[in-house]
């Protein structure tokens, strides 16, 4: 980044870090989580290189904001969902911490991966990848017929590989 | 990466091949049919290996990801806002820079240290949650009290507890909220970001004073403090980053060397210069070389432990 940038990226945060600290806090209702998107946010400007024009700043701004707060809703209701499936074992069954960190970092994986997949198609998917059900076990399991079954496999397929070529 | 919308064809074609093999009835035919399509054009061939590399992360699933899925998408904003004020930094919110923490026992407690560098995060009890920075000695007598030595630390308290924290300069009383403490060169800043107020009496003070959030307090064993604005980027190291607005360049140093071990030196005519941005504490020498590429500065390494910065 040459001086140039420098100056434009200062003129960026000086100029927008007020009103987006006040959206992000709005959003998440902390405002040291706020605090801490709106630094990810002007990291990721600062990770691209690419200074937004003045007129666009506050849209572009936005867009990053809100693709953060949408990452942070996911960690935050995977997170309570998992604690919830470990609470009733005895504690001495509990993973480490670093492995609850990894089995975390891969729900969120699949998850953010399958985002944009409907319900049913999803869970056929996962029935498949992760239970290894025949496609007529999952035609039961879901009340649906064999061939919708490979339609819902396909599609899953082609959408988890977009998501993951458009990360 | 974006795909074009060639490619997204070719893996929309993938995908049906994929599926069809995967099917109970697939046949010999299908198989080949597959074949011939991968072969007859490498970007065929490329979408393919997509699909395999896109499936990668899901042998590392848990037995019941499916449950935990789908049980999480039934979880409303409205619902993650009420469980956030109950469990506000858990073990995972810390991200992924700080070490995490979770012990059962006080005992555990009652000595902690970080060395140069070193960011821990340490939980107590369910919703509470204890983060020390770089170079920190605390202590905790008892369950509910924290003398601290030297350093910073975080606390994000969402249940409410009575604390009693000491610093050499006076007596701290906390009960919840997002407070951070630091104690270097002899100050004791005091910076209450969301919660109940905070009571504060210094040894050398005749009455007590109190905090409210938004407000942050410097002071030492003789002055009378002094009250002003939080400000949420002196607390971007709880995250791992060291965050700057207009900064002078010696102060950045100053606050860069207490992540770094050896000497730091700064010429002191470059207060003149001033740092803004966002940068990553687990790398201090791409900090050095970030602030070389954009200001007009020498950093010279006469060894890692031996460092310069100088105008140019």
């Amino acid at each position: 980044m040459n001086r140039d940038k420098q100056l434009q990226f200062t003129e960026l945060y000086e100029t927008h870090q007020g009103w987006l600290a006040n959206f992000l806090r709005k959003r998440l209702n902390c405002s040291h989580k706020a605090a801490d998107l709106m630094q990810d946010t002007y990291l990721k400007v600062l990770v691209s290189g690419k200074v937004p024009p003045t007129e666009y700043a506050r849209q572009y701004l936005t867009r990053i904001a809100k693709g953060l707060v949408v990452d942070q809703y996911r960690r935050w209701r995977i997170e309570q969902a998992y604690l919830e499936s470990i609470s009733h074992l005895p504690e001495e069954y509990h993973a480490s911490p670093e492995k609850r960190f990894e089995v975390m970092e891969t729900l969120i994986h699949i998850d953010t991966l399958l985002h944009k997949v409907p319900e049913k198609a999803r869970q056929a998917f996962l029935l498949r990848k992760l239970e290894g059900l025949s496609y007529s076990e999952i035609s039961l399991e879901l009340g649906v017929t064999i061939s919708s079954v490979e339609k819902y496999i396909a599609k899953a397929l082609q959408a988890c590989t977009l998501a993951m070529l458009e990360r | 990466m974006q795909p074009n919308q060639i490619d997204i064809e070719r893996i929309h074609q993938a995908a049906n091949f994929m599926a069809r093999l995967w099917s109970d009835t697939s046949s010999e035919k299908d198989q080949r049919a597959c074949n011939t399509w991968r072969t007859s054009d490498p970007a065929n061939e490329k979408a393919w290996q997509c699909l395999i590399q896109a499936q990668e992360g899901f042998n590392d699933a848990p037995k019941d990801a499916i449950r935990i899925i789908a049980r999480s998408r039934k979880m409303s904003r409205r619902h993650m806002l009420s469980i956030l004020g109950l469990s506000a930094g858990g073990f995972i919110l810390a991200g992924s820079y700080t070490k995490n923490h979770i012990m059962k026992t006080h005992s555990n407690y009652k000595n902690l240290a970080t060395s140069t560098g070193e960011i821990k995060s340490l939980s107590l009890g369910s919703s509470n949650r204890l983060v020390m920075n770089t170079k920190t000695t605390l202590s905790m007598p008892t369950q509910n009290q924290f003398k601290l030595d030297e350093g910073e630390f975080f606390l994000d308290v969402s249940q409410a507890t009575p604390y009693q924290i000491e610093t050499t300069e006076g007596m701290i009383s906390f009960h919840q909220g997002q407070l951070n403490i630091r104690h270097t060169d002899d100050i004791t800043r005091i910076s209450l970001f969301s919660g109940q107020d905070v009571q504060l009496i210094g040894n050398k003070m005749q009455n007590s004073l109190s905090i409210k959030p938004g407000q942050s307090l410097s002071f030492t064993a003789i002055n009378t403090p002094n009250i002003s604005t939080t400000n949420p980027n002196t607390i971007g190291w709880v995250t791992g980053k060291l965050m700057a607005q207009r900064m002078p360049l010696t102060d950045f140093i100053h606050e860069l060397s207490r992540y770094r071990k050896g000497v730091l030196r700064v010429a002191p005519e470059l207060n003149q210069l001033a740092v803004t941005g966002v940068f990553s504490l687990n790398n201090t020498d791409q900090i050095l070389q970030q602030l070389q590429d954009t200001l007009p500065i020498n950093i010279y390494q006469l060894t890692p432990y031996w460092v310069s910065v100088t105008a140019s």
